[in-house]
């Protein structure tokens, strides 16, 4: 089975294109807008990776992401934070609270998408 | 006055009673020796006694007449001149025998009259080059948009201008002798005042750096500068504020840090959705129509949110004046012994760690969201022992909170945070202190359960580049006896590295021959606990070395003769360091050198723990570098310790340069004392055999 990804954005126009891309490079995608809607996805079924805006609504990228690293049974499971937060206080903080990667708006949707292959493994 | 006026009043009716007590025994003595004497006699007494008492009678009435009466009469006129009236005519009764007593108290009174002439011509001069300075003083605050109110140190007003009360909410309300504080927040007051005292005692005289301060109950916020008002001697007796409204200048500030995120963060996101949009389409040649015009739509839409953010950005950009916000320097020690003092009383335990540095920000907004986290965590999570840790990583100093327990979740972090601060910053919240910091803070795990709160800070470059002290490049000494000797037994030999207790100490010296009778001038020690330093445990002390300070050892300890003279001999503080070092494992750089002077003055105590020296360790663990000095570690690991305590600044170094090392030891197996004093040793040996052999070989060149 590919391996599976949940897109936590509330730009729907950036997860338009991720949407697409990943599921053209073989993923299985799951979309959320919001940080609760996003806990209830991954409860649901744990995704392989979650890119997670940080300024989701509701509980935001930051809480997302440490509720994901304070749960064992949820360890391996990969985050690539995405922000329009260009600070390197904010990266050092989402890396700080377990994201693998911080990566900041705008970005090249093809060296994302190479990165998620390359994290995830040649299951892909 | 009163008193003197019935004495006077009394002398003519003495002297009248006198005389007439006095003729009527005389008549009566008469009389008696008449009868005595049969009546043959008494024609001849009688004529005799009467012509002597007529004659008594006309004295006593000249002698009453001429001098108790004009006494009388002088002293009512000398008091009414005294106190009265200075130009008063003196009412001398006539033929009076007093002489030239009159003319006396005349010239006095001339001469009293000139002095008081002359004194209230110097005061009425005074006064008014008084009213002149104060006439200028006037003109020159007028003029002034800033406020300006000078306070004694009981805060009452003792000078304001018009801005000063425009600004504090109006004149009716200020005054001259009354509080300063139900105008202007007392807190940032108290805390300036504080801070200001302090840096005149390490003898900054400059006025301080600006500050916030809320104004009119909290609707204004200024920007303040508090200087310290000296007296002739030089003691502070008062303090100058000035200020200016913050208002126009925070608005012009939040624009502009409007405009800065926009700039940055508010065009990440369009662009990010534009270019993923473009990439898509264009590497996607065969892409079905419907999904195309999907795509191209995003592309076009995204095009014109951009190129309106930009319009408004340059438009923003162009409105923009100067400004930036009060940042100071402050050293992390003043901002944690202040914070220990606005918790004293709270059931709050604060062990500051780690290693002191400069940083910048505002002093009193970083404290009180300090307390405030502090108060939050005690109350949500029952810590009662916190560790405020200091660290830096290149240009950002860490100030961190630590306690055993769980990491704060993001959004309860956050919910305090976004509550408004109290302690006289207006409507501040948490989150826009951090904001104005640059800063961000988050909760995440600190290792063997212990957590930490994190807000990273931007160190202070003018702290740091103050002058450095120079370090004496001391001969390295093997003294394998004083090194290897003590075994490490009981708790030394089986607990982990990191868990011991070690005492870090350094010994200044008048020279680098102790064998030919140089002597320590200062010692001074830190201890390291459970892997932290305690930065505000430390132990300084400056001894009589007994013999004079050579000038060429002044230039690297700054220590004179003259600093020495009523200080105590080496051997005399050595059982309070004894007592400091008591329960630790003893750790110096090159630490043969300092446990020589150390032996030799100790006498009866005795310093048998074990003794790691970190030149030797590092020797060990990095055999390719060089040079083992402190310094070239310290620029190696990154490390620098900018405190203004130069006596404790080796001491702290060498105590960060253990931690690291210790970190490496552990990485390579070593985990024991015994192991690391073992290898530690067998370096020492490799380098006094390889420097023997040099010397050697150098010598046989020669």
């Amino acid at each position: 089975m590919s391996a599976s990804i949940l897109v936590a954005d509330d730009e729907p126009n950036i997860v338009l294109s991720l949407e697409f891309l990943l599921r053209q490079a073989g993923f299985r995608v799951r979309t959320v807008s919001d940080g609760e809607a996003a806990l209830a996805a991954i409860a649901q079924e744990p995704p392989d990776l979650v890119l997670l805006d940080v300024m989701i609504p509701g509980r935001d990228g930051y809480a997302v992401c440490q509720e994901i690293r304070g749960n064992p049974a949820w360890r391996g499971m990969h985050i690539i934070m995405l922000t329009a937060k260009g600070g390197e206080i904010q990266r050092e903080k989402g890396l700080s609270l377990g994201a693998d990667e911080y990566v900041t708006k705008p970005f090249s949707t093809r060296e994302l998408v190479e990165r998620i292959r390359r994290m995830l493994g040649p299951r892909g | 006055m009163n008193v003197a006026r019935a004495q006077t009043g009394t002398l003519t009716g003495f002297v009248r009673s006198l005389f007439i007590g006095f003729a009527i025994l005389l008549a009566a003595g008469f009389a008696a020796l008449g009868l005595a004497l049969g009546e043959s006699a008494v024609t001849p007494i009688a004529i005799a006694g009467g012509a002597l008492l007529a004659l008594f009678l006309a004295i006593a009435w000249l002698l009453l007449q001429r001098v108790a009466r004009p006494l009388d009469r002088l002293a009512l006129d000398v008091g009414i001149i005294a106190r009265e009236n200075p130009d008063h005519r003196l009412r001398l009764v006539p033929r009076h025998w007093l002489g030239r007593i009159a003319e006396s108290i005349e010239a006095m009174r001339a001469r009293l009259t000139g002095a008081e002439a002359h004194g209230a011509q110097v005061l009425a001069e005074a006064q008014n080059q008084g009213a002149e300075q104060k006439r200028w003083l006037e003109a020159i605050l007028l003029d002034l948009t800033e406020g300006i109110v000078v306070c004694n140190l009981q805060h009452q007003v003792l000078l304001y201008n018009q801005a000063a009360a425009d600004l504090l909410g109006g004149t009716q309300s200020f005054g001259l002798g009354r509080s300063l504080f139900p105008l202007l927040a007392r807190e940032p007051v108290l805390h300036a005042l504080e801070r200001q005292m302090q840096r005149l005692e390490s003898g900054w005289a400059e006025p301080g750096p600006r500050f916030m301060c809320g104004a009119a109950g909290g609707e204004r916020l200024l920007g303040a500068r508090l200087g310290i008002v000296l007296d002739a001697k030089g003691a502070p007796n008062g303090y100058v504020l000035s200020f200016t409204e913050l208002g126009e200048e925070a608005t012009a500030l939040a624009k502009r840090d409007d405009l800065l995120e926009l700039a940055t963060q508010g065009l990440r996101a369009p662009i990010a959705n534009l270019r993923a949009a473009a990439e898509t389409l264009s590497q996607n040649p065969d892409l079905p129509d419907a999904q195309r015009v999907t795509f191209q739509k995003v592309v076009l839409d995204e095009s014109m949110a951009l190129s309106n953010q930009l319009e408004a950005l340059a438009r923003g950009y162009r409105e923009l004046g100067g400004g930036h916000w009060m940042m100071a320097e402050i050293h992390s020690n003043d901002l944690i012994a202040s914070l220990i003092r606005r918790l004293v009383g709270a059931p709050l335990q604060l062990t500051a760690t780690g290693l002191p540095d400069w940083l910048y920000g505002d002093s009193l907004s970083l404290l009180v969201l300090l307390e405030l986290l502090l108060r939050q965590l005690h109350a949500t999570i029952g810590a009662e022992a916190f560790d405020v840790a200091v660290s830096r990583s290149e240009n950002r100093i860490y100030l961190d909170l630590i306690w055993r327990g769980e990491p704060i979740p993001a959004p309860q972090l956050e919910s305090w945070l976004n509550r408004p601060l109290i302690g006289g910053l207006g409507p501040l919240t948490g989150q826009a202190v951090l904001r104005r910091h640059g800063s961000d803070a988050w909760s995440q795990p600190a290792g063997s359960g212990m957590a930490r709160l994190r807000i990273p800070l931007a160190s202070a470059q003018a702290g740091a580049l103050r002058e450095r002290p120079l370090r004496p490049q001391r001969p390295e000494f093997y003294d394998f006896d004083l090194l290897s000797h003590p075994v490490p037994t009981g708790r030394f030999a089986e607990r982990p590295l990191k868990q011991l207790t070690y005492v870090v100490f350094d010994l200044e010296t008048t020279g680098l021959r102790p064998a030919d009778g140089d002597e320590a001038v200062s010692i001074a020690g830190v201890r390291i606990v459970n892997g932290r330093i305690l930065t505000t445990e430390t132990f300084e002390r400056v001894v009589n070395p007994g013999r004079p300070i050579p000038e060429d050892s002044i230039r690297f300890h700054g220590i004179t003769d003259e600093m020495v003279s009523d200080k105590p001999p080496f051997a005399m503080v050595l059982p309070a360091f004894h007592r400091f070092a008591a329960d630790a494992v003893l750790v110096a750089h090159n630490a043969a050198f300092d446990i020589t002077f150390l032996k030799r003055a100790a006498g009866a105590l005795s310093f048998d723990q074990p003794v790691v020296d970190t030149l030797l360790l590092s020797a060990h663990l990095y055999p390719t570098e060089a040079d083992h000095s402190l310094d070239a570690i310290a620029a190696r690991l990154g490390l620098d310790v900018v405190d203004r305590h130069s006596a404790v600044r080796d001491s702290l170094l060498t105590a960060a340069i253990l931690l690291r090392l210790l970190d490496r030891c552990e990485e390579l197996g070593i985990t024991r004392l015994g192991q690391l004093i073992a290898a530690t040793d067998m370096a020492g040996r490799l380098r006094a055999h390889q420097h023997g052999f040099e010397r050697h070989a150098a010598g046989s060149a020669s």
